[in-house]
């Protein structure tokens, strides 16, 4: 239902979103990555907000900025805290209603403001409303026209843990109907229980795709690269060899290029092992950096 | 596919309609009308005074000029306007209209008339209320011509403005000020594009009296002005294509 | 043995010389400075002073010209305009500074909370108000001295400048007086109103409305046309004022309007008056407003 093709986006010198492409269908699907990932800025290709610098985003096959009828199956919750604060919530979601060509908007208001569990009837302004109940109006917002297609960018921060299984519950229902929604995260237990399916997003680019627990035992099982520069590269080799702690070995000069299976103790083991081999370690790094440093991020390992 | 997709989008007048009242509402607040309605006092406060002045026509028609045209009404319309669309790309809540399904000129059409509906009602009675008061009669209707003039002229510029860039308040008081308070009167080439102008060359030629910064033909100067609104409408309805929304 | 331990890592005190009140004034007077003249910003924020300082200098640079080619004639005398009459050409460029630093330097800080963190700092909230102060008034300073100064070098090194080195210090000192004395009632009036509001914008227009809209008010009241009541009323000229204090510290006098009719102690009553009501209203202020933010 969406398509992101080549997508890339700049500001000035600063690349926000390079070259990520993959495809959304029904269901919710989880955008994750760390703050600055790009996040934000891909779901506003999406919706239309921003233009792509290079590559084309669809929605159903239309151009989400160019043609206008995207706009009548389209929901979406931007981040930004603030919204028509002197109005009512069921003023600026009968607003939102009437915009979206509702006939009697004010039942529609009331039965999404009902759905998110806030007070329709309460006459206050939304300028007094805290973070939590923000967020709500918010998603009433998204689901009073009943749309196809809702993108909602961190809909879950400032919740209570209660009113978070709630809001999960009603997105995944949402997605259980059918409607493509897509949802962006930091928080990788929200992840966890929203979606299925996941986009990693690390430095502007897609580093993962694919279902959360998918994803996580690959990164477990399968081999993980580290490059190592050490005086004496074989004897280095012997020992990690010798030490069990590696699958594979390449030597190039004095590169050392180890495959294993648990980083973790191979990184525990290293240094004592280059004690005992009496190699010297003059560098080490892994080799697919990107998508380990945001794992590593993200499960907090 | 279900029932969702097949809702078509509200008529133009719909949307403008909802539109309109939801940027009055965003407007009126107690502090900007204590504010607004301050400078409004003022203004006929001072008229009152020019009745007693030995020179009535030209102590009222320098009144309304240069405190009406000068200050109050480019201050109220500033005010006013800047809180429609700037003020919504300031908050980052344009996103809200911008992402529905009607088309761009219908939100600059509402930011425009919530505008007008709030800054016709405060100029025109606060001039005319101070053309009375001066006891010339020749300034009274002329005062009312001269501010709707001039609140059309500066809505279509602080609108589009606030759609255009970020700090539109400030750079809509340097138009004001260097504009109109310093070009306009060098020559008719910079009045002929200042909205004071407009305004105070209406009034010279109504009342039949010299005023500075005026000059321009009557004719010329109303036209002008709709001019300035149609085509502030056209360029913010184009900056709201063109710009990209938090 | 247990496995759990705490390293401390969090928390890194800070182990350089800490500078006093002092540092911490000049600090906020300089950044304040930068901000507002977009020293180290994005070429964005250059523009708005860049504009006021290209309006008021503009016309020094064009009469340095006109003096370099005219120097020694007759017509040098007729065209070339005297210290005082260089005022005429920076009021935009004092009211569009008026109505932009102050807002900028002080309503900023309330609106994202830094001000809070400001006063958590060795700053009181008196020495916080001092230093912005302070700041608004140099960036004023870059347009009622600077560019008479200019003049005032130019002129001399074109050989129209007074004649011998005592003149040339003197008059260096006047201008000097003289813009300082321009500068800081446009300053205290900005501060006061900017003290009142926390939106840049209203605290703007407000400015631009006392300064403008007062002007009007003393010119109604004391015009002969108008209601040609006793010169005195002329002090209501807030923007005026300052200038005329200016254009009597270089040896002058400005030859209409109702302040032209006031003696010296007048005016300068009148611009210590004013400056202390708004100075009044701005520590009143800050006293006041609550920092929980």
């Amino acid at each position: 239902m969406i398509r992101c093709a080549s997508v890339s986006k700049f500001f000035g010198q600063l690349v926000a979103v390079s070259d990520v492409s993959f495809d959304i269908g029904p269901g919710v699907t989880a955008l994750l990555g760390p703050n600055g990932a790009g996040k934000s800025t891909l779901l506003r290709l999406i919706t239309g907000q921003a233009t792509p610098s290079k590559g084309s985003v669809e929605i159903l096959g239309l151009d989400p900025r160019g043609d206008r009828t995207v706009a009548q199956m389209l929901g979406v919750a931007p981040q930004q805290e603030m919204l028509f604060d002197s109005q009512t919530p069921l003023e600026f979601v009968g607003l939102a209603a009437t915009l979206q060509g509702l006939d009697d908007s004010e039942t529609a208001a009331r039965a999404a403001l009902d759905k998110v569990e806030l007070d329709a009837d309460d006459p206050r302004p939304i300028a007094t409303y805290s973070k939590g109940m923000r967020q709500r109006v918010k998603l009433a917002q998204v689901i009073v026209h009943d749309p196809q297609i809702l993108v909602l960018d961190e809909p879950l921060t400032g919740l209570d843990p209660r009113q978070r299984l709630s809001m999960i519950s009603l997105l995944k229902s949402l997605g259980a109907e059918g409607r493509c929604v897509v949802v962006s995260s930091h928080v990788l237990e929200e992840v966890e229980r929203i979606g299925s399916r996941v986009l990693v997003i690390a430095k502007g680019r897609l580093a993962a795709e694919g279902d959360f627990h998918e994803i996580r035992a690959l990164m477990n099982d399968r081999p993980h690269g580290v490059e190592l520069r050490s005086d004496r590269p074989r004897e280095l080799a012997m020992h990690l060899i010798g030490a069990g702690v590696v699958d594979s070995v390449t030597i190039v000069g004095g590169l050392l290029t180890v495959e294993t299976n648990d980083l973790s103790s191979f990184s525990r083991a290293v240094a004592p092992i280059a004690v005992a081999a009496a190699a010297s370690l003059d560098e080490m790094k892994p080799l697919d950096e990107d998508l380990e440093s945001v794992f590593r991020f993200l499960v907090g390992s | 596919m279900n029932e969702a997709s097949t809702i078509s989008p509200p008529s133009s007048v719909v949307a403008i309609v909802a539109m309109t009242s939801m940027f009055v509402r965003e407007m009126v607040t107690r502090g900007r009308f204590a504010a607004l309605g301050g400078l409004a006092a003022l203004l006929v406060l001072l008229g009152f005074a020019a009745r007693f002045g030995d020179d009535r026509l030209q102590t009222g028609g320098d009144v309304l000029a240069g405190l009406g045209l000068g200050v109050v009404v480019p201050i109220t319309t500033l005010v006013l306007a800047s809180a429609t669309l700037g003020r919504l790309r300031g908050d980052q809540t344009l996103v809200y209209i911008w992402l529905r399904p009607v088309p761009r000129y219908t939100m600059v059409a509402a930011a425009t008339a919530a505008t007008l509906v709030l800054a016709l009602p405060l100029c025109v009675g606060s001039m005319v209320l101070a053309g009375l008061l001066t006891g010339e009669s020749a300034l009274i209707g002329a005062s009312a011509v001269a501010a709707v003039v001039t609140v059309a002229g500066y809505t279509g510029v602080f609108v589009p403005l606030g759609a255009a860039v970020k700090r539109s308040f400030i750079i809509g008081l340097v138009y004001v000020l260097v504009w109109g308070g310093l070009l306009a009167k060098l020559g008719t080439g910079f009045a002929s594009l200042s909205v004071e102008s407009f305004g105070v060359s209406v009034i010279e030629k109504l009342a039949d009296v010299e005023l500075s910064g005026g000059n321009l033909g009557l004719a010329a100067s109303v036209l002008s002005a709709l001019g300035f609104l149609v085509m502030g409408v056209a360029v913010a309805t184009w900056q709201l294509r063109r710009r990209e929304v938090d | 043995m247990s496995e759990a331990r705490i390293h401390d890592q969090g928390y890194r005190r800070f182990e350089g010389e800490r500078l006093g009140v002092s540092s911490a004034i000049v600090g906020l007077i300089t950044h304040a400075i930068q901000r507002v003249l977009g020293l180290r910003r994005p070429l964005k924020s250059k523009i708005l002073p860049g504009l006021v300082l290209a309006i008021s200098f503009a016309p020094a640079i064009v009469f340095i010209g006109l003096a370099a080619l005219l120097s020694g004639t007759d017509v040098a005398e007729e065209i070339l305009p005297g210290y005082s009459d260089y005022y005429g050409f920076i009021v935009i460029g004092v009211l569009l500074f008026a109505a932009f630093v102050a807002p900028e330097v002080l309503c900023t800080d309330r609106t994202s909370g830094m001000l809070s963190l400001y006063l958590s700092s060795p700053l009181t909230r008196d020495t916080y108000v001092l230093a912005k102060a302070a700041a608004v008034v140099s960036v004023l300073l870059t347009v009622t001295v600077a560019p008479l100064l200019l003049l005032l070098v130019a002129y001399t090194l074109e050989g129209e400048g007074p004649g011998g080195v005592l003149d040339f210090i003197e008059l260096f000192a006047r201008i000097v007086a003289a813009g300082t004395a321009a500068a800081l009632m446009p300053a205290s009036v900005s501060l006061g109103i900017s003290s009142l509001t926390s939106r840049r914008s209203f605290a703007s227009a407000g400015i631009i409305v006392v300064l403008v809209a007062g002007s009007i008010v003393a010119n109604v009241l004391t015009e002969p046309t108008g209601l040609d009541l006793d010169p005195i009323f002329g002090l209501f000229d807030l923007f005026g004022l300052p200038f005329e204090l200016a254009v009597r510290i270089l040896g002058e006098r400005s030859t209409d309007g109702a302040l032209s009719r006031l003696d010296d102690p007048a005016i300068v009553a009148g611009n210590v008056g004013w400056i202390v009501v708004f100075g009044l209203l701005t520590r009143f202020r800050y006293q006041r407003v609550a920092v929980d933010r």
